[in-house]
């Protein structure tokens, strides 16, 4: 009997620390789970606030989400938005988080290639480093679609890729964004967000002879190639949103309903339903906060002189 | 003798002719104007359920209270003004100043459809009102919702 006990005994010295271990081990695995699905679901707000969805869905009521063959109408040619689902054939399946950063900070894919900046690494090279992290771990729980990239229709001059090494010299600025310490965290909120991720400058800015934007007219508006008219969101009150409160343009971020009751439509109806509209609505506060700081710059793009 | 006679035929003729020119011209020009008046009267008719919707979202989204008892007169407006959005769009009214893209002339029977969406949830949008419901968000939410669907593809940005 007393060997028994003490078998038991001897059990239980080792059983206490044993316990413990797995205890230990399953509170990290759940910590590690929940960690996982918080980075999930920032990745799908940054993939939300970054307007990947528009240009990486084609437009049809059923097509697979982010499988690509949205066309992008520009001065060069039709560009068609790229497969970003995890098909490792078809899809960005076989990158690793390094190949997404290198594609959204420096335009380069995998294999070294140069992408057009009707991709705007322009702007998401202002992106954390968590964020493309997040977005990274969101595209991988995306559903694998096997769909072939479809390739661009471009002007002669505009097929030499290796070309876009000069054009980024000219025009690519890479490096993450810096806060402005003069500035409320709100406003600087507002920039990243505009700036980094909505890329909203690189169609409400005219473009310079080169294809790079005018630097003196940044969110000033343009004319598009199809005559599509793209606003000045400059706070001028004659040829801006100067009227507008920021309230009207988080209405505008939420619903695409601007002051008089019409609502958007073309291009910017598809930012609005597939990426401001998810956003928060401190985050579209901090947008309006954002544009409504900017200097006002006159300029109607709707003016063909 | 044969000379005048065949003067005042000419004259005649050259009468008739300048004549039936110019009231054919006039008519064109007439049916021109006709034309614009429609566009104008279409244009003025989208201004006024943009207007309408202004006011409804000052109550519903930003809860102006002291106008709640206008809220079922404007979506009335609305409710009636869209019966029949395809009949302000009749063929020919395409050109000069109007964002109406080609598109819905050669998409017609979606044109319908969308049009029938924004006419049902704006009739959805008076019920949830006549109701008393509280929260109508969700409703002037799907009325925007149809109104942006058809702008996407049938209206040009200009």
């Amino acid at each position: 009997m007393d060997v028994f006990v003490q078998q038991i005994i001897k059990l239980h010295r080792w059983a206490a620390p044993l316990l413990l271990c797995l205890l230990m081990l399953w509170t990290t695995a759940a910590a590690d789970s929940a960690a996982d699905d918080d980075l999930v679901k920032r990745g799908e707000y940054t993939l939300r606030a970054a307007g990947c969805v528009s240009c990486h869905t084609a437009k049809e009521d059923d097509a697979p989400f982010l499988a690509g063959g949205r066309a992008i109408e520009s001065p060069f040619g039709t560009f068609y938005g790229a497969n970003i689902t995890p098909d490792p054939e078809t899809g960005i399946g076989e990158w690793k988080v390094d190949d997404l950063e290198r594609a959204l900070r420096h335009g380069r894919g995998p294999d070294g290639r140069h992408y057009y900046p009707a991709f705007p690494y322009t702007s998401y090279t202002r992106m954390k480093r968590e964020d493309v992290e997040a977005l990274w771990a969101y595209l991988q729980t995306v559903e694998p679609v096997r769909r072939e990239n479809r390739p661009h229709e471009l002007v002669w001059y505009a097929r030499f890729r290796p070309g876009l090494r000069f054009w980024n010299v000219l025009h690519l600025r890479p490096g993450e964004f810096q806060p402005r310490e003069s500035e409320t965290d709100e406003w600087n909120r507002g920039a990243y967000l505009a700036n980094a991720m909505a890329h909203c400058a690189e169609c409400h800015t005219p473009r310079t002879r080169t294809g790079g934007l005018d630097p003196n007219r940044l969110f000033a508006g343009q004319r598009l190639p199809d005559g599509e008219v793209v606003p000045n969101i400059t706070p001028d009150r004659e040829t801006g949103i100067g009227r507008w409160s920021g309230r009207h343009i988080m209405r505008y971020l939420d619903m695409g309903m601007d002051p008089e009751g019409d609502f958007a439509g073309s291009s910017m109806a598809d930012v609005i339903n597939d990426g401001t509209s998810f956003l928060t609505a401190e985050d579209r506060r901090a947008i309006a906060v954002y544009l409504m700081s900017l200097e006002p710059i006159r300029h109607d793009p709707g003016n063909r002189d | 003798m044969q000379q005048p006679a065949r003067l005042v035929r000419g004259m005649c003729f050259g009468i008739a002719l300048t004549l039936g020119l110019g009231l054919g011209a006039a008519a064109q020009v007439h049916a021109f104007e006709e034309i614009e008046a429609k566009i104008d009267y279409r244009q003025g008719a989208m201004r006024a359920i943009g207007g309408n919707m202004a006011s409804l979202a000052a109550v519903i989204v930003d809860g102006v209270e002291d106008y709640r008892d206008n809220l079922a007169l404007h979506a009335r407006f609305i409710v009636d003004m869209s019966r029949d959005i395809p009949g302000l769009f009749p063929e020919g009214t395409d050109f000069g100043e109007t964002n109406a893209l080609p598109a819905i002339w050669e998409n017609w029977e979606r044109y319908e459809q969308l049009s029938e969406d924004t006419h049902q949830a704006a009739v959805r949008l008076l019920e949830a009102i006549e109701a008393g419901e509280a929260n109508l968000g969700p409703r002037f939410r799907e009325v925007g919702q149809s109104c942006t669907a058809c702008h996407d593809d049938f209206r040009h940005r200009d």
